[in-house]
């Protein structure tokens, strides 16, 4: 599971393209070194895009229940388990901004 | 019996060894400046991306080697073809060529070549006049001779012939022509006018003229001559909609790419927009990342009656004539009678 302390920075990984074709409903993202191809949902594909150019956990779970205007206590589940997933498809890695905290 | 491959489970790499030739036809698209080619060790390298690609994908490829005339480098060529016969994620290959480099001893390593499906040589018309304006004087009958020589060595023969006003009321002929050699197939191209063809502008068909010799060419495909003709081209939809085996999706940005002689990408060998290297970016960044297939795998993106037509998923026009003839790749077809 990963975690998500404060004054971790989540980022794409290196390696990673995005590409989506919405009207086709085809979302998209690469790794151009290994080959590796996911097809993705748009909400999972929203996460990656705002993870485009780096941010932390607060500031994403902030944008994510702006953007699907969703309750705060099932949006925050509902991102923790894609940003898990998509962890775990080593799509997205974390670095720190040198302000580690407690984990949340 | 031809290997035939399920387009959906294909993936095709034309790829250009050389730009050197022993022709000078009127209508190539290649311009008059050969680029760089890459030596044996590097062709190997373009060859392994090729293979790491089609495992990862799980396409089966097929390939085409080509120029240029590919016989001014025969060594190249077939130290190729030796390593493709014996690489799983190929089911075949073919060689395009002028021909008239085919040697009897060039005939005969061929016929031993594992996964050689066809060769492929080209012919502007049933008379020498016609071709022979086009191809060089001679080169009528020369091709014949090495259609000839193929045959006799038990290999398949493919003809393709570019269709411009040159040519195209001669196409019955040749194909009648082409029946009586044992061709094995015939396919057509439209002349596109870029490289040395840009001459050749004036020579384009008209969207009636495309129209009717389609029609024609189709007619005499179903009814019963024997060298199988392959339609599987954009605007040949038109012709019979229903019919799965005639039109198709162009392959650009789909599932085919072209590789240059220096290991430069493009889209397909007449849309000669670069969108990588393979050395020096690999297959995977260009297939995946690449501005200009995206935009071409996109409808949406498609400009006049391209955009609208109830033939999307099995036409789109021709987007290198839309490049050549507006500078717009994805620009309506501009010989489309729709």
């Amino acid at each position: 599971m990963l975690a998500l302390k404060p004054g971790v920075v989540l980022v794409l990984e290196p390696n990673i393209v995005l590409r989506s074709i919405p009207d086709q409903d085809w979302f998209f993202a690469f790794n151009v070194v290994t080959g590796d191809e996911f097809r993705l949902n748009s909400t999972s594909f929203w996460i990656l895009e705002a993870l485009g150019n780096g941010a932390e956990w607060i500031e994403l779970k902030g944008s994510f229940l702006e953007a699907f205007e969703v309750v705060p206590e099932q949006g925050e589940r509902d991102l923790r388990e894609l940003v898990n997933d998509l962890f775990e498809e080593k799509l997205i890695g974390r670095r720190s901004n040198g302000e580690e905290k407690n984990e949340i | 019996m031809e290997p035939q491959l399920n387009l959906e489970d294909e993936f095709y790499f034309q790829w250009h060894i050389t730009e050197r030739c022993n022709k000078h036809c009127r209508h190539c698209y290649q311009n008059s400046h050969p680029t760089q080619e890459l030596p044996l060790a590097d062709l190997e390298l373009v060859l392994r991306r090729m293979d790491e690609a089609l495992l990862k994908w799980e396409k089966q490829g097929s390939l085409s080697l080509t120029g240029g005339e590919p016989f001014v480098r025969h060594d190249e060529l077939f130290a190729l073809m030796d390593r493709v016969d014996y690489l799983d994620s190929f089911a075949y290959y073919d060689v395009l060529t002028n021909g008239s480099l085919i040697s009897d001893d060039f005939a005969h390593a061929l016929k031993n070549q594992k996964k050689l499906r066809r060769v492929q040589v080209s012919l502007e018309g049933s008379k020498p006049a016609i071709n022979d304006a086009i191809r060089g004087k001679g080169s009528y009958e020369e091709t014949l001779q090495s259609i000839r020589r193929l045959k006799d060595c038990g290999l398949a023969v493919s003809v393709m012939t570019t269709i411009s006003h040159l040519n195209y009321k001669d196409i019955p002929a040749l194909i009648a022509l082409l029946d009586d050699e044992g061709v094995d197939t015939f396919s057509l191209e439209r002349l596109i006018p870029e490289g040395r063809g840009e001459g050749l502008r004036d020579q384009l068909l008209s969207t009636q003229e495309l129209k009717s010799l389609y029609e024609r060419v189709h007619e005499m495909a179903v009814n019963g001559t024997k060298v199988r003709v392959l339609m599987y081209r954009p605007l040949f939809t038109l012709v019979a909609p229903d019919d799965p085996t005639v039109g198709a999706l162009c392959s650009a940005g789909n599932n085919a790419l072209t590789i240059m002689p220096d290991g430069t990408v493009y889209p397909c060998r007449r849309l000669p927009i670069p969108i990588g290297n393979v050395l020096k970016d690999g297959l995977f960044a260009i297939w995946y990342d690449s501005d200009v297939l995206w935009k071409i795998r996109n409808p949406q993106d498609l400009g006049g009656k391209c955009r609208d037509c109830n033939l999307l998923t099995t036409c789109r026009g021709c987007r290198a004539m839309a490049f050549s003839t507006t500078g717009n790749y994805m620009a309506e077809d501009p010989q489309c009678w729709r």
